[in-house]
């Protein structure tokens, strides 16, 4: 148990992130209205992204140069990490996964956003307790 | 042991291209859209069994498609994967030839087969891919390009379900992305080609294990997670739900193997509190969906509760940790996909020919359809678990793998017994909501129109419909008889396994 709360108070933006999460879930199945659902969708999508981001944080590491030449000048505080021969590296994998999950949730609000129009033309109404009474 | 091969790529590659173009090519050849599917699918079909050889040699196909990212998509077609590839891409292949005759008068079969050909490709993807993230996306994939299949019809019912499906699908694909992420930053791996990530005394393991459960479970339907089948199968085309209830909750199936056997190890998992919590919610899942089948007066909701029923067979198999136990498991993947989707075909004919839908109306329907009727009674009673066809194969397996798991020290006493008691009241669940409609359709006779129903021609669909459901209704049978090949690709993989 203090081994658990070590973990969660050396990374606080993991706390948070499960806070926007909870908030986001909260959303999605308390509230009726179908835009405010998709809202809370969007709000989770954004927690586990800022999840995986942090996932990859290291304190005061440098962005990694994928494509960069070699000899490429670095800025002021990696050149200073270099010189103490501690050049941290902020892992590059995640942010490469990130763009791929923001792609997925682009496409996954829209083809909701679209449902919603649907429902709409089709019930009157966004509020899913409506809708879920009613008859076919 | 690893072999470079394109053939996974190829696989994908066929549905992929087809889905792009089919627009193209239903402009230039006028409604042959159903048709070029059928053999879009037949050509990934081909490509998937090329692997057999391969993967009967015991080698794992590998390929990365690099797309200038440091992480690009990790094919990887180890025995598991093949497994569940080649029963879902036979079971695809037989449904969109037999969508042929069935979207012939429906709306837009464009767009139906489009995105059942995008569906097919995160289906494949799924099964093949070698690491947690590329599984993601595809699963992603399979996710919202089904999402369009169940909404099709585009009725209130349709959307209704629709966006019930939708929710409990993205909300549990975020919750694996989640636990996801955390693998990734617990173990440092995302690959498949390890087998138990280490993940051995970490705080975090109830919360990773649990997401995974939520994330598979959804696509799966296992059972506080079920609530999408009943609502969205009603209003969907047949043809989609056969597809969804034959091919892609296996999708969820595989995850939750992968899960325990993969990413945990079993080792990981003997003894757990966490594995002994999913047996229950497996035992729980096969006495809901088969109870909450018996009341139901709709054919496509009872199907679907049955699909509740037999998933928890399968992940009761999952979470026995004893080898036989998760052969009977596999085995269950490979005949439930066979009969539930020669079920549905059936059910699907049935409701287009006669426009019918409720239980009631189906009476003396053997006599207006009988070869259909024929095919629906062999998967019933192959369903029920009856010994010359292959449901009592895989039901078989699972008990004997219930004993196993209390020999080698799995599971207590109880527990075993439970299970195979749980297994045998299921059973006899299944003859009680099977055995009225099969009785009803052969030996009773519709009050309206008694004595008529004879002259009538037959309402036996056309012979592009019938004969993909006499194959499948002819391999409950065959592989009821000659288990040989799926048994045998099962304790394959099992023994990899433990």
């Amino acid at each position: 148990m203090i081994g658990f709360l070590r973990i969660l108070l050396s990374r606080i933006d993991y706390v948070v992130t499960v806070i926007l999460f909870c908030i986001g879930f909260y959303a999605l199945v308390v509230k009726s209205n179908l835009i405010k659902k998709i809202i809370g969708m969007n709000i989770v999508e954004t927690s586990v992204y800022l999840f995986l981001i942090a996932s990859a944080d290291i304190r005061l590491g440098a962005a990694t140069k994928f494509w960069a030449h070699p000899n490429e000048v670095l800025n002021a505080a990696e050149a200073a990490h270099a010189a103490a021969g501690e050049l941290a590296m902020v892992n590059p994998i995640p942010s490469a996964l990130i763009l791929t999950a923001i792609v997925v949730s682009v496409s996954v609000t829209a083809i909701s956003l679209s449902l919603a129009v649907k429902i709409y033309e089709n019930y009157g109404t966004l509020d899913t307790r409506k809708i879920m009474r009613l008859k076919g | 042991m690893n072999q470079q091969s394109i053939l996974p790529i190829f696989a994908i590659a066929f549905p992929l291209i087809g889905a792009v173009s089919i627009r193209w090519i239903d402009k230039t050849f006028v409604g042959q859209a159903s048709r070029f599917t059928a053999f879009i699918t037949l050509a990934s079909a081909i490509s998937v069994a090329a692997m057999y050889p391969h993967i009967n040699a015991g080698k794992i196909l590998v390929y990365t498609l690099s797309t200038g990212l440091p992480l690009g998509i990790f094919f990887r077609v180890d025995t598991l994967g093949f497994f569940v590839g080649i029963i879902s891409i036979c079971i695809w292949m037989l449904v969109s030839f037999y969508s042929v005759g069935f979207m012939k008068d429906a709306n837009s079969p464009v767009r139906y087969n489009a995105f059942s050909l995008l569906t097919l490709v995160g289906m494949l993807g799924v099964v093949f891919s070698g690491d947690l993230f590329s599984l993601y996306i595809f699963f992603e994939l399979l996710s919202v390009a089904s999402f369009m299949l169940m909404a099709h019809k585009q009725t209130r019912v349709a959307l209704k379900g629709a966006i019930i499906y939708i929710f409990m699908g993205i909300s549990g694909g975020l919750i694996l992305l989640f636990s996801i992420i955390l693998t990734y930053s617990m173990a440092g791996t995302i690959n498949f080609s390890i087998i138990g990530f280490g993940l051995k005394g970490s705080p975090f393991l109830p919360i990773i294990f649990t997401g995974y459960i939520i994330g598979f479970g959804v696509k799966a339907g296992i059972f506080p997670l079920h609530f999408w089948m009943p609502s969205a199968y009603p209003e969907a085309p047949t043809c989609a739900v056969a597809l969804s209830s034959g091919v892609m909750i296996k999708a969820g199936a595989y995850g939750i193997i992968r899960t325990v056997y993969g990413i945990m190890g079993s080792g990981l998992m003997k003894g757990s509190l966490l594995t002994t919590a999913l047996l229950f919610i497996a035992l729980i899942s096969i006495f809901v969906g088969s109870a909450a089948a018996i009341n139901q007066t709709e054919i496509k909701r009872l199907l679907g509760y049955s699909s509740v029923s037999q998933i928890g067979y399968i992940i009761l198999g999952v979470t026995l940790l004893s080898p036989t136990g998760l052969q009977g498991g596999l085995v269950h993947i490979f005949n439930h996909a066979i009969i539930k989707a020669a079920l549905f075909m059936c059910a699907g004919a049935m409701i287009q020919q006669t426009g019918r839908r409720y239980l009631k109306e189906f009476k003396g329907i053997g006599h207006k359809m009988p070869v259909v009727t024929f095919c629906f009674t062999f998967a019933a009673l192959s369903m029920i678990g009856l010994p010359p066809f292959n449901g009592f194969i895989s039901k078989w397996f699972l008990a004997i793998g219930a004993l196993e798991a209390v020999k080698i020290g799995s599971y207590s006493q109880w527990i075993g017994i439970l299970a195979v008691g749980i297994l045998i009241l299921s059973s006899f669940m299944n003859l009680v909501y099977y055995g009225p409609v099969v009785y009803g359709a052969w030996f009773e006779r519709e009050k309206a129109d008694s004595g008529s129903s004879e002259t009538q021609g037959s309402l036996d669909p056309g012979t592009d419909m019938l004969i993909p459901i006499l194959i499948l209704a002819m391999a409950t049978l065959a592989f009821g008889l000659m288990p040989g090949w799926p048994l045998n690709i099962a304790r394959k993989i099992s023994e990899a396994m433990f």
